[in-house]
């Protein structure tokens, strides 16, 4: 009975833990602008995401090391710092956007402006690192954002127009002809970004050393991703539909967090709104947790510093020293006054810029023999990782001439 | 050979990079007629959510802390798109459909207003905000047919 | 290009042969409770003051491993003067594998001193810094 409930805990935590601000935003956006017809892209973005964390939680529970460790080692240190740099940054700005995201979704809760959320919302981040064991902060915060499934529920509800809506998915043209070629493929990239967050590869693989996995663990693992992240996933899919449904057709353009949440309130009212702010507040939160250890692994795996949470912080005092720098990086972004919302849309396409960056040496290692003896990829996976790592340079590449050409989106 | 692509990648995408705030710093629309139309439809856009947000107010679907959030957000979203109206310069013949865009707004942002005092006041529920909502909807009906017109000229 | 024709053979030795590049520098170096020190950024090796004229009879030998601020100068250029660098001398390295062992406890080592100054002066400070997390 208790390896059923891990298992359960494992899949849940990963579907809940799926979704960032950079998720709902960007859903929310795509839909109430484009309906279904970028639907395909959470697709393509679940598979990737898939494939890359089973490959970097494989490493980690095989060779023993976490990515940016062996990042150095296989690439050298002028390819490394260049991209701990670039990845280094962009999570930064990562952080600022959920971060301030957290403020928006208790805005919503209290009324209360963002701007005095954020250094709450940073404080409460530092102790919940400083204190909290990590198998917790994970489970709890995965769990608390199943509430987003009110969204899932929120669909069938609204009781919408499934061949209008399974047309828009299987990609007729945007119903919003003033819509351009080049603003569908700007924001193409950017759920792809959204989905397929860059910091996600350093937080998974990371994570299996601190929950110090063995080969045996990949088992639960494969289950955890191969389940729990497509299922995150139709999560998306349904926010995207919930704009698609009621914001669409009334030609709302998402720019706010509570236009998100309308649809929910149109079906269900003040309890959907409770259920969906607990949902938003909870999967902000875990987030910029993963996010804020990301940026200290990243950092001390590439110098080489004693790193983790299963340390305690005089054990790793570089660690936590960067994660209380990045956390105030992040609010000093902040309070420049930047709108949440829009550094959040800027955030998931520079995401989407530095995704080769972080997935292009986890397919070198994970083919690697010195580190994975006989576990390493099997032809079938390199064809796909080689698929991808196709995709994510095209959108890499595509994506500033993009933002150029479509004036960001505008 | 994989360092040498990824440093040209790098590169390259570091180029791009600069390029882009190059450009971003210049001026990217010297065209007012795109730039007005574009707030127009953001500020028709802000009007509906304003709109639909006290539509489901009336019928009891709205914390009030939704609300408030809302109508701030809504109020904040048409301020910033009457500042670039107005400092739009009036080339090209625009200078009429200029006045009518920011009147409109104006009205948005007056009716946001009302509805924001009304429910400070305790008189948010029922049908006492509908009066602003239907200014909301007209509002946003005018500026998303300004938006066209000045598309299709 | 090297002409791999003109490189005088390795010397022969009991042990293993090593390329310092891709086996050595950027390892991971650990203390024997597995704790990490740094990584290898540099080596420091014993040569003549003239590479032109290196002599095959008393090749360069490794006499520390570097790590610190050295990295920077290995990427971007540069020198460090000697007093500044941070050595781990070659006589404690009692492993080289995946990673790099060595013998001596990580807090007894000058490498990690910014480690120590950061939790002495940073962590120690704020309460609950030497507990477990809970």
């Amino acid at each position: 009975m208790k390896g059923i409930f891990a298992v359960a805990l494992g899949v849940l935590t990963a579907i809940g833990g799926f979704v960032d601000i950079g998720d709902l935003v960007t859903s929310s956006l795509v839909g109430s602008r484009f309906g279904l017809t970028l639907g395909w892209v959470l697709i393509v973005g679940a598979v990737g995401i898939c494939l890359f964390a089973q490959m970097s939680g494989r490493v980690a529970a095989v060779s023993g090391r976490a990515t940016f460790e062996i990042i150095r080692e296989r690439l050298g240190a002028r390819m490394a710092l260049a991209n701990l740099s670039a990845s280094f940054l962009i999570n930064l700005l990562t952080l600022a956007a959920e971060v301030g995201g957290i403020a928006l979704s208790l805005q919503l809760a209290s009324s209360i402006e963002p701007a005095l959320w954020f250094p709450v919302a940073a404080i409460a981040l530092w102790i919940v690192i400083w204190r909290v064991k990590f198998s917790i902060l994970e489970n709890v915060t995965g769990l608390l954002g199943l509430a987003l499934l009110v969204f899932a529920v929120t669909v069938f509800f609204l009781h919408p127009d499934w061949s209008a809506l399974g047309s828009q998915f299987l990609l007729q043209p945007s119903p919003h002809s003033n819509e351009a070629p080049a603003t569908y493929w700007y924001y193409a990239i950017g759920l792809f970004g959204s989905s397929m967050t860059p910091y996600e590869v350093f937080f998974y693989s990371s994570g299996a050393i601190e929950e110090k996995w063995t080969p045996k663990d990949l088992k639960q693992s494969r289950l955890n991703v191969l389940v729990g992240f497509p299922l995150g996933a139709i999560l998306s899919l349904s926010i995207v539909a919930c704009s698609a449904i009621v914001l669409l057709p009334k030609g709302i353009g998402v720019a706010s967090l509570f236009e998100t949440a309308l649809p929910v309130a149109q079906a269900f009212g003040k309890i959907g709104l409770i259920i969906a702010i607990l949902g938003f507040v909870a999967v902000t939160f875990g987030a910029a947790l993963e996010v804020t250890l990301s940026s200290g692994y990243a950092l001390s795996q590439f110098f080489g510093w004693p790193w983790g949470k299963f340390r305690r912080p005089a054990a790793a005092s570089r660690f936590h020293v960067v994660m209380i720098l990045s956390l105030l990086a992040a609010i000093g972004i902040l309070f420049t006054g930047v709108d949440p919302v829009q550094l959040t849309e800027f955030s998931v396409v520079f995401s989407a810029i530095a995704l080769p960056l972080t997935y292009l040496p986890i397919l070198i290692v994970a083919n690697d023999p010195g580190y994975m003896g006989d576990q390493v990829n099997g032809k079938v996976t390199n064809f796909f990782g080689l698929v991808f790592l196709g995709i994510v340079l095209l959108a890499s590449i595509a994506a500033i001439p993009l933002m150029i050409i479509s004036g960001a989106g505008a | 050979m994989i360092h040498r692509l990824l440093a040209v990648r790098v590169a390259s995408g570091a180029l791009a990079l600069l390029l882009a705030a190059a450009l971003a710093g210049c001026s990217a629309d010297a065209n007012a007629r795109g730039s007005l139309s574009q707030s127009a439809t953001t500020a028709a856009s802000a009007s509906r959510a304003a709109g639909l947000l006290l539509g489901q107010n009336e019928s009891g679907r709205i914390l009030p802390t939704v609300l408030d959030t809302g109508l701030s957000d809504a109020a904040d979203r048409l301020a910033a798109q009457a500042q670039n109206v107005v400092t739009l310069t009036a080339i090209g013949g625009i200078g009429a459909s200029r006045a009518r865009v920011l009147s409109d707004i104006r009205a948005a942002q007056d009716a946001v207003a009302s509805a924001q005092e009304a429910s400070a006041a305790g008189h948010d529920s029922g049908r006492a905000l509908e009066r602003q909502r239907q200014e909301l909807d007209r509002v946003a009906q005018q500026l998303a047919a300004s938006s066209k017109r000045l598309e299709q000229q | 290009m090297r002409n791999d024709r003109e490189l005088p053979a390795p010397p022969p030795v009991a042990g293993r042969v090593l390329d310092a590049d891709l086996e050595l520098l950027d390892r991971q170096i650990l203390d024997p409770d597995g704790v990490p020190i740094s990584a290898v950024d540099d080596l420091e090796l014993s040569t003549p003051a003239d590479l032109a004229r290196l002599d095959p009879q008393h090749p360069p030998v490794v006499q520390a491993l570097l790590t610190g601020p050295i990295l920077m100068t290995r990427i971007f250029g540069g020198r460090l003067p000697e007093s500044r660098f941070i050595r781990i001398p070659w006589s404690i390295v009692t492993r080289v594998g995946t990673v790099v062992s060595v013998g001596a406890a990580a807090d007894s080592l000058d490498a990690s001193w910014t480690e120590r100054w950061m939790r002495d002066h940073v962590i120690s400070r704020i309460p609950g810094g030497r507990h477990d997390p809970e």
